[in-house]
């Protein structure tokens, strides 16, 4: 989707968009996989066994997408895997948890059982929703996902104990650099405008826009989107202070340059596969004496240890590959390319998370989290050349992180 | 394709416009919420007791939490208060740190003017022994507590959140007729448990709310909707109340506990001439001395007050030498024992009891739900504690909230609810447990068990900074 306009980024966006998938794909690494899925199953055989006529959910494909065909493997990591083919584990996964509710859908029985019987040749743990479901099923649907980004203790638990961290920070960096210091109202951020890219459900969008800000949240991925509309409208105080788009940040270069106070990518850098291009469009979007803020993981041998070995392949808490080693970057690295794209960095610190209390605290040290706030020069940045020359040149971004290696 | 990428960067536009119209527009924008039959709040309150009023004059005094809207449900109507000439037979034991709360939203002031009665000085001594505990502020002039009536409480409270205006939307002659907590309330298990929680009130109203407060005290309706795992046992005893009329005494800032097998007799200074009365004994002695005529009845507490028949006398001269040894080590002088007063009446109609139980919730928070007061523990009152920690209650929530409101998060957030449970908890678990050791302490005449303990007591006693710091403890 619009990715033929943006031809210099295609590559980049897709595999971006893999990125955010795979991120996506973490939401039920757990649930769907060992539980929901697992449960439903059962559950599913012991309907079946009971009542014939009376086949819980999981909802035929309708093949008119024929990237929706399950895979064997729950999340396998072929990097030129379609973006649909993601999502298409996405619906499936919703489908997961809402068989549990052992809803008579009599309209998709027929191909029900098709697909029942597709399934027990490959893999049955998944089964499939279609895209185009009425809308009240979609609502649902969303409202789940909606859960599972928003249970404050279950998977994203570690983004939700963040904020304690995170919004402080970059509420008391705005404040300060507020000509008047905002009255003791509660809204202390409000008249800024800020973009969160990558905001995913909404987690730090939300409360930037309770403290008075006007966020706009931008994300690749149509369900992000749509959870965080959804959660957003439960809560009419600031339903009308949050815009979510499904765009990348370069989307909104040529319409929004310099018209944000604050661009905050927090955890998306890692993420992201031309960190040249991402970081100077968002560069471009904020205002001259705007900030940035960025929260992201070091390219040190410890977060290597933590994030991929431990994390991936020792205690298989996300599926293997949500991190590629290779994509994360060093503060010195993150203030070289942020120099270049007219930004001061104010602050370097490192962020510590403690698994057993889940909280965050701030620590000296930045060789597994760090956070970045920098501020834009008042000249106007000499954008495009020197993207294209980023672009080319940082194909593999592996070049800035060169200094530091792997084992 | 391109439609599409085009089409955000208009509502990205629309949304910029629509944000411009809007800057500048503070509280409320109760427009498109889902149901629009339902009224939307951001703090309910269930329940307007002393607590509850406290919490809700706590919580609108903040400015942090000024674009808030906070609602107290009361099921009593709005009613004037005066100042009966008679003291009241429920009291409270006020510890300086509730003060401090009462202070913050100006309701302390309230209380002054109407009436309270410092405690200078605690005594505590048992029926066994000769053993004794005096508690009191270095120089004997520094208030240990205060001696409230509850109404005067509850008065002062609801005059602050008056004098607030419509802060708070104080709703009176409602009560909750049933919740709805999403994640918890059956047929609404599935229900993604962000959904805020469903309040149906007596008169026909919904309120649909991020965060429930339940305030509404030791039957808690919120504690059995939100389905909390709730410990509870029954003292088999029962507390008689009772306002006497006392003399014998200059200035009556003393609060006295004498420790008997029944029961622990309290008198709390109410003014120059009148103690508030807390005896706490078996049903069946409880019962006649409710219904014994006045003079049985005055005798029967001054015996309690100074009978020696209980006295134990391997515990008395075991205490006399143990004492002669303290008194060479810690080289204090003699304790001042104070005589208590004498009683010469009581209030016609002041005399009641009420049963004791014990209540605590395992967890005093859920995703969108909160338990303060007797709602999540109520106590024995042998320390007078049970209300100083509903009001702590009170502060380390309103000290939450504010900061999960700095931080932009939901009210009704578990993340910081969790905080509030972790804090409290740690405050009360210790109290319940001192409580319920002195309570199984003191209940036997057993001899060693007298020994033991009049010894314990004096050792304490005679360490000045062992007593300090429970005088600290128990102010909090």
């Amino acid at each position: 989707m619009g990715a033929s306009l943006f031809s210099r980024n295609t590559n980049s966006k897709a595999d971006k968009r893999n990125r955010k998938f795979k991120e996506a794909d973490r939401l039920f690494s757990k649930s769907s996989v060992t539980s929901a899925a697992a449960v439903s199953g059962i559950v599913d055989q012991y309907e079946k066994s009971k009542d014939r006529d009376l086949p819980s959910s999981p909802e035929s494909q309708n093949n008119q997408n024929g990237a929706n065909t399950p895979q064997p493997n729950g999340h396998s990591e072929n990097s030129n895997e379609s973006s649909q083919n993601h999502s298409g584990k996405l619906h499936k996964a919703g489908g997961a948890i809402r068989h549990k509710k052992n809803k008579n859908k009599n309209r998709h029985r027929i191909t029900h059982q098709q697909s029942r019987l597709r399934y027990s040749t490959a893999n049955r743990e998944r089964p499939i929703v279609t895209d185009n479901t009425i809308d009240e099923e979609e609502r649902e649907k969303f409202a789940k996902l909606a859960h599972t980004w928003w249970n404050e203790s279950g998977e994203f638990q570690a983004l939700h104990a963040l904020n304690a961290l995170r919004i402080p920070w970059i509420r008391d960096a705005l404040i300060n650099r507020l000509e008047t210091p905002p009255s003791k109202s509660g809204k202390p951020l409000e008249g800024l405008k800020i973009l969160d890219a990558g905001s995913g459900g909404g987690i730090l969008s939300e409360p930037l826009a309770r403290l008075g800000a006007f966020m706009v949240g931008v994300d690749m991925v149509e369900d992000n989107i749509k959870v965080a509309q959804h959660h957003l409208s439960e809560d009419p105080r600031i339903v009308s202070r949050v815009k979510y788009i499904q765009a990348t940040v370069e989307d909104l270069v040529s319409t929004e340059e310099e018209s944000f106070d604050a661009v905050v990518a927090s955890e998306v850098v890692e993420h992201v596969a031309n960190i040249d291009s991402f970081l100077n469009s968002c560069g471009r979007l904020v205002k001259p004496g705007g900030s940035m803020f960025l929260t992201t993981i070091n390219k040190t041998n410890i977060s290597f240890g933590l994030a991929v070995v431990a994390a991936e392949r020792i205690f298989r808490l996300v599926p293997m590959g949500t991190h590629d080693w290779d994509k994360f970057v060093s503060p010195d690295d993150l203030q070289f390319i942020l120099d270049r794209n007219q930004f001061t960095t104010r602050l370097i610190h490192g962020m510590w998370y403690n698994p057993l209390t889940c909280r965050w605290r701030w620590t000296k040290d930045t060789s597994i989290n760090y956070a970045l706030h920098a501020i834009k020069t008042n000249g106007r940045t000499q954008v495009r050349t020197e993207s294209e020359q980023t672009d080319s040149a940082g194909k593999s971004d592996t070049s800035h992180g060169a200094n530091s290696t792997v084992t | 394709m391109t439609a599409k990428v085009l089409r955000s960067c208009r509502l990205c536009k629309s949304a910029l416009r629509h944000f411009r119209s809007l800057s500048g527009c503070g509280r409320g924008v109760h427009t498109t919420f889902i149901d629009n039959d339902a009224e939307t709040a951001d703090i309910v309150i269930s329940g307007g007791g002393m607590v509850g009023t406290a919490m809700a004059c706590a919580l609108g005094n903040e400015p942090h939490l000024a674009d808030k809207r906070i609602v107290l449900l009361e099921s009593a109507p709005k009613k004037e208060f005066t100042l009966p000439e008679n003291y009241s037979n429920r009291t409270c034991t006020v510890s300086p740190s509730t003060v401090n709360l009462l202070n913050s939203f100006g309701a302390w002031d309230e209380i002054l003017q109407m009436r309270c009665q410092p405690v200078k000085r605690m005594q505590v001594w048992e029926s066994c022994s000769d053993s004794l505990i005096t508690f009191n502020k270095d120089d004997m002039m520094g208030d240990l507590a205060f001696v409230v009536e509850n109404d005067v409480i509850l008065e002062a409270t609801r005059r602050s959140l008056t004098a607030m205006g419509d802060r708070v939307d104080v709703m009176y002659n409602t009560s909750a007729s049933s919740y709805i907590i999403p994640g918890v309330t059956a047929g609404h298990k599935n229900v993604n448990q962000n959904s805020w929680v469903t309040i149906s009130t007596n008169d026909g109203k919904t309120i649909k709310t991020k965060l429930l407060i339940g305030a509404d005290g030791m039957n808690s309706g919120v504690r059995k909707a939100g389905e909390f795992h709730t410990v509870k046992w029954d003292y088999k005893q029962l507390a008689l109340v009772a306002t006497l009329h006392v003399t014998g005494v200059s200035e009556n800032t003393v609060a006295w506990q004498r420790f008997l097998p029944t029961g622990p007799l309290a008198l709390l200074p109410l003014s120059t001439e009148r103690c508030c009365m807390i005896w706490t004994t078996t049903p069946e002695n409880a019962r006649n001395l409710r219904d014994l005529p006045v003079d049985s009845f005055v005798d029967a507490v001054n015996d309690a007050l100074w009978h020696e028949r209980d006295k134990d006398s391997t515990a008395m001269s075991l205490g006399q030498s143990f004492q002669g040894i303290l008194n060479g080590i810690f080289s204090s002088e003699m304790t001042d024992r104070q005589m208590p007063p004498t009683i010469v009446d009581v209030d016609d109609n002041s005399r009641a009891h009420f049963p004791l139980t014990l209540v605590h919730a395992s967890n005093y928070v859920l995703q969108r739900v909160a338990l303060i007061g007797d709602s999540a523990h109520r106590i024995h009152p042998l320390a007078g504690q049970g209300v100083n920690l509903g009001f702590g209650d009170v502060s380390c929530l309103r000290d939450i909230l504010v900061q999960s409101s700095q931080e932009g998060a939901d009210p009704g957030s578990l993340s910081y609810l969790t905080q509030y449970e972790t804090e409290r908890q740690r405050a009360v678990l210790p109290v319940i447990a001192t409580i319920e050791g002195l309570h199984r302490l003191y209940s036997t005449s057993l001899t060693p068990v007298v020994v033991l303990r009049s010894l314990g007591l004096q050792a304490t006693n005679a360490m000045t900074f062992l007593k300090d710091k429970i005088v600290g403890q128990a102010s909090g």
